[in-house]
């Protein structure tokens, strides 16, 4: 029987991060996959990054994490988003190449000092009490470790549907797990189930490509602070539309959708509604927009963003048919949906870590997220959480006002969760200060303290803060003039001008040759400190009170029945929970937020803070 | 929340009827035992004989059944309408109390009534003036807002700002799709803008009539300014019908301001007598001059105080010249001294504000300047609501948000209003007590666009 310190059970995009992250903390780790081709494919779409999807990917990228290095060695196509607004919200994406993503991140684990993957689907978890010390492969050996993460993503018990055939699996050709959401019932947690559905695969020969209107790269979008992207080639995205013929033929067939010929359960995401659920939703509108992405280099499969779909196939095949372009189009892999058992995220501590069992941690889409980002995001805390727990450390907590990933967490593990969760770019009220640029700025420091970034990269992290700092020292002391831009009246400072909308960094570096120092991505970062100074400095005096706020000492000698407003409930479990602060106060369940308000108004006022 | 609970709802002692509330799951049950018989269908009152334990008629009462959720505390509820003796009343509470319900704690009905849903924390607020305030006007103010009026029309805010926060969210999360679709900011600027304008008119209104109906629980504030010595004092203490300030013949007596609460007409006062305004080297009376200054600037009503019996002085003008603006009636005092009134009051009437002539020593005009004030102050641009410092706490934060936010959208900085948006959002369904703003941003999110892939 071999021992781990960490074993990690899934090759998903949250294990991955999770895996790499525990090894390079030193710890033994191993990373166990039903299948190791299938390490870090990515099953739906092909791409990375989007609104709030980025943002997580530059965190995961500050925190020592692999997925925003892999993206710029396999992307075949990057733009920015939202570009038409302020450089605070636009936002990057990466169409990813689906064979040559995994190869690199297969390549980079398994040049992973401490790391050692192994073939064999976990079938059980090893308890002793509510201790759980390892796990059992479907052969039968049985590997020991101090701490287990689960990111078993959609394999619980996992069953794909096409109208109302369906088939056990983890994914379309995988074997789906069977043990562990059982085992975690034992153990006493509440499991639900989600479903969530992918698009029907066209061959790319068979679109009529010259009718389409194409949508381009752009050059030297990185998803990475410490390397540079080194995309492998190009391939465009094209955009089509479905008609009212498109939309009357779903319709038409919308009693064969899996969800109503089958008993599937269903409750999947709003985030990315299938074209069944469109058609159902907004009867009105015909006209829904396809993104016809590249899957990859090597293939010629297409994958119509926009048409997931689980009618029949020869329906599918009419629905295709029906949309500009695609009148001849095959379908090589169809759309299907799938159902899936999690765990009731609320059963998580914000370190990823499973309340009440010991060594149990669990990230991705087992806790009921979606999407390649948010599960890495998980995946990478619950990694740097294990080792921590391994040391017999405290956990790394990342709090809303610190990061999406906080954000991400704090939404996961205190609010009831209704539907897969997806992140967005709004979900943060503080989104002027947590930005993709200076993520390393806000959270390298952690990664770098933990042993899992190197001196070198984190040299790389202070550098480029400190001539971010030059570069605004100098444009404060520079006064230019009508001489040099012809809107100016009198003498201001270069920094006054660059808040102007329409003047950008490089227009500058004539009169503060710091600026040329600083590659794009600084410029960016300097750009947006400099624009919007007024309000991220005003967003910041808030995530003080906040923090504050939630640090507010309850005392030891408090009287719940004397507070005002507190539900039955909560006050019971404040009184057995004994909280310290606010802000732990919030997490326990069974506090509301309307309990957390009641609680936080009797201790400003006891306090004399109102 | 399963408990039974019991409380008697009417004042202690001896009187006509008590009444006796009983709450909670299981209520009807024990009501049963109690009357030996069937509880009547929801909001029908029937008569019962009440028995004790040992089956003996203790009381005849009137016994009314409410079914969840059409009750107060949302929960089935039970009245018992009993002969008001103290006896009886203790004898069928013990009796509940030993069939397993308890002794409600002080409120704990219209805290079930919250927790159930079926109130919301300001219509609890509101409740709670009914029954304690202290003049009919605030009163009138509360029941509106109790029966929860305003709080349609806070809701119907609440959509229009998430309907705005949910578009700018869709413009910052799905540009693709809005820029694509034609809905992003720069096609819906105007239209923006407009809905805008028209969420900041209705918080402007509810923030006014919040206003008036935290006036009419605390008192309009009247504030009577002049020169040294016309008698503001003694005035003020006409108005008052009793010794208030300090009189004396001394000008500048009133160093400080006074203030009363009272009651003109319908309309709650409070009523402050200011130092005389004049200038002045000394110090002391300095700070109560600039006080004065202050005070007339949160006046609700500025009467000046003018000497009937004397020609106008340069302290008196110097008097309408600081607050002339403001002012909205004129009180000629000392009109008991003055040979020919209507020549006395003439040479106010250019100045404009209605002018009355009074005496304060003898009481003459009194009656007219009081109907005059509580003319002035009953009439409201708006009707009044009542609601506590908290709610008008978040309509404020609510309004300085939607401000800079539609600052923002005209400059185009969509980016950052769509986050003083959802900051107003958050104010305003601090309000109507929703605990997840961000998630009804989303729900309205999905629920309009067409956005996702």
């Amino acid at each position: 029987m071999r021992t781990f310190d960490v074993i990690v059970v899934g090759g998903g995009h949250a294990g991955v991060e999770a895996a790499q992250v525990a090894a390079r903390m030193g710890m033994k780790t191993a990373l166990v996959t039903g299948f190791v081709d299938t390490i870090a494919i990515p099953p739906c779409n092909p791409a990375i990054g989007g609104p709030g999807k980025t943002q997580l990917v530059m965190e995961i990228d500050a925190l020592g994490g692999l997925m925003g290095r892999v993206t710029n060695e396999s992307y075949i196509q990057a733009r920015v988003l939202n570009k038409g607004k302020g450089p605070a919200v636009w936002s990057q994406r990466a169409q990813i190449d689906k064979d040559i993503y995994p190869a690199n991140m297969r390549k980079r684990l398994m040049n992973t000092d401490n790391l050692e993957i192994i073939q064999g689907l976990a079938v059980d978890l090893l308890t002793e009490n509510n201790r759980v010390v390892g796990v059992k492969l479907e052969y039968g050996d049985e590997i020991l470790a101090k701490a287990t993460v689960l990111t078993t993503g959609t394999f619980m018990k996992g069953k794909i549907y096409i109208s109302a055939w369906s088939k056990e699996a983890g994914r379309w050709g995988e074997f789906p797990s069977y043990g562990i959401s059982d085992a975690l019932k034992r153990l006493g947690l509440q499991i639900l189930r989600f479903n969530t559905g992918t698009t029907p695969r066209l061959d790319g020969r068979t679109i009529d490509w010259d009718r389409l209107e194409i949508q381009p790269g752009e050059e030297g979008i990185t998803f990475s602070f410490f390397e540079a992207p080194n995309p492998p080639g190009y391939k465009p995205v094209y955009i089509t539309r479905t008609t009212k013929r498109t939309m009357d033929i779903v319709r038409m067939h919308i009693h064969l959708t899996a969800s109503r010929a089958s008993d599937m359960v269903k409750i999947g995401p709003r985030y990315c509604p299938s074209i069944e659920e469109k058609a159902v939703w907004f009867p009105d509108r015909n006209s829904h927009i396809i993104f016809l992405e590249p899957v990859g280099l090597n293939t010629e499969e297409i994958y119509p963003n926009g048409l997931a779909i689980s009618l029949p196939v020869e329906i599918q095949e009419l629905v295709v048919r029906s949309i500009p372009g695609l009148e001849d189009a095959e379908i090589v892999r169809p759309g299907y949906t799938i159902d899936y058992d999690l765990i009731a995220p609320h059963q998580l501590h914000p370190s990823m870590k499973v309340k009440g069992i010991e060594g149990l941690f669990s990230a991705g889409q087992i806790n009921g997220t979606t999407g390649y980002e948010e599960a890495a995001a998980q995946g990478i805390i619950a990694g740097i959480n294990a080792a921590l727990y391994v040391r017999g450390e405290k956990p790394l907590v990342l709090s809303r006002e610190d990061a999406y990933i906080g954000v991400l967490i704090d939404e996961l593990t205190t609010h009831p969760i209704r539907e897969p969760y997806r992140m967005l770019t709004s979900r943060s009220e503080y989104r002027l200060v947590l930005r993709q640029d200076n993520a390393a700025f806000r959270l390298s420091r952690i990664a770098y303290d933990l042993g899992i970034l190197t001196e070198d990269e984190y040299k790389l992290v202070k550098e480029r803060q400190e001539l971010i700092e030059k570069a605004k020292e100098k444009l404060k002391k520079t006064y230019l003039n009508k001489e040099h831009f012809d809107f100016l009246k009198g003498k201001t400072s270069a920094y006054q001008v660059l808040k102007r909308p329409e003047v950008h960094a490089d227009d500058l570096i004539e009169y503060v040759p710091e600026i040329s120092h600083l590659d794009n991505q600084g410029k960016l970062t300097l750009e947006i400190d400099v624009k919007y100074e007024g309000y991220i400095k005003r967003d910041l005096s808030l995530i003080n009170e906040a923090k504050k706020l939630s640090q507010l000492g309850i005392p030891e000698d408090i009287n719940y029945d004397e507070v005002p407003n507190l539900s039955r409930e909560g006050r019971d479990y404040l009184k057995e929970f004994k909280p310290a602060t606010l802000g732990q106060a919030s997490q326990i369940p069974g506090v509301s937020s309307g309990d957390v308000v009641a609680l936080m108004l009797y201790l400003k006022r006891i306090k004399g803070l109102e | 929340m399963s408990d039974i609970i019991v409380a008697l709802s009417t004042p202690p002692g001896v009187g006509a009827i008590h009444v006796i509330r009983l709450s909670g799951r299981g209520s009807f049950l024990l009501a049963e035992k109690v009357i030996n018989k069937k509880i009547p269908p929801h909001g029908v009152m029937r008569l019962a004989n009440i028995y004790d334990d040992e089956g003996d008629i203790i009381d005849k009462a009137l016994i009314v059944a409410f079914y969840s959720p059409r009750s107060y505390t949302g929960e089935d509820m039970v009245e018992f309408h009993i002969h008001g003796n103290p006896v009886i009343a203790s004898a069928l509470i013990s009796r509940l109390i030993s069939m397993g319900a308890r002794l409600a704690e002080p409120g704990e009905f219209t805290k079930r009534a919250l927790l159930s849903g079926k109130m919301s924390l300001s219509q609890v607020e509101a409740l709670h003036e009914v029954i304690y305030g202290k003049n009919i006007e605030s009163i009138k103010a509360a029941t509106r807002s109790a029966a929860g009026e305003y709080e349609r029309e806070i809701k119907a805010i609440y959509d229009d700002i998430l309907s705005l926060a949910s578009a700018m969210r869709a413009d910052v999360d799905y540009p693709e799709d809005v820029e694509l679709e034609e809905y992003g900011f720069d096609d819906r600027k105007k239209q923006f803008l407009e809905i805008m304008d028209d969420i900041l008119e209705k918080l402007t209104i509810l923030y006014k009539r919040i206003e008036i109906g935290q006036k009419l629980a605390r008192g309009y504030k009247i504030v009577l300014v002049g020169a040294p010595n016309v008698g503001k004092s003694s005035l003020l203490n006409a108005l008052l019908g009793y010794e208030r300030a300090i009189v004396s013949d001394i000008p500048g007596t009133t160093r400080d301001f006074v203030e009363a609460m009272h009651m003109i007409g319908h309309v709650p006062v409070s009523l402050v007598d200011v130092a005389g305004i004049r200038q002045t080297v000394d110090k002391v009376e300095k700070i109560g001059v600039d006080k004065a200054k202050q005070l007339a600037k949160e006046a609700d009503l500025l009467i000046w105080v003018v000497d009937g019996s004397k020609a106008l002085a340069e302290d008196d003008l110097r008097v309408w010249h600081e607050f002339g603006e403001n002012i909205r009636l004129i009180a000629v005092n000392k009109i008991d001294m003055v040979n020919d009134v209507e020549k006395a009051l003439l040479q106010f009437k250019e100045y404009g504000p209605p002018v009355i002539g009074v005496s304060a020593k003898t009481g003459k005009g009194i009656d007219e300047l009081v109907n005059s004030i509580s003319d002035i102050l009953g009439q409201h641009e708006h009707s009044p609501l009542y609601m506590s410092g908290r709610v008008m706490s978040h309509v404020h934060e609510a309004l300085q948000y939607m401000e800079e936010a539609r600052n923002l959208v005209e400059t185009n900085m969509p980016e950052i209003a769509s986050i003083d948006i959802e900051r107003a959002a958050r104010h305003v369904g601090a309000i109507l007590g929703r605990a997840d703003v961000s998630e009804d941003v989303l729900d309205k999110l999905f629920s309009t666009f067409c956005v996702g892939k």
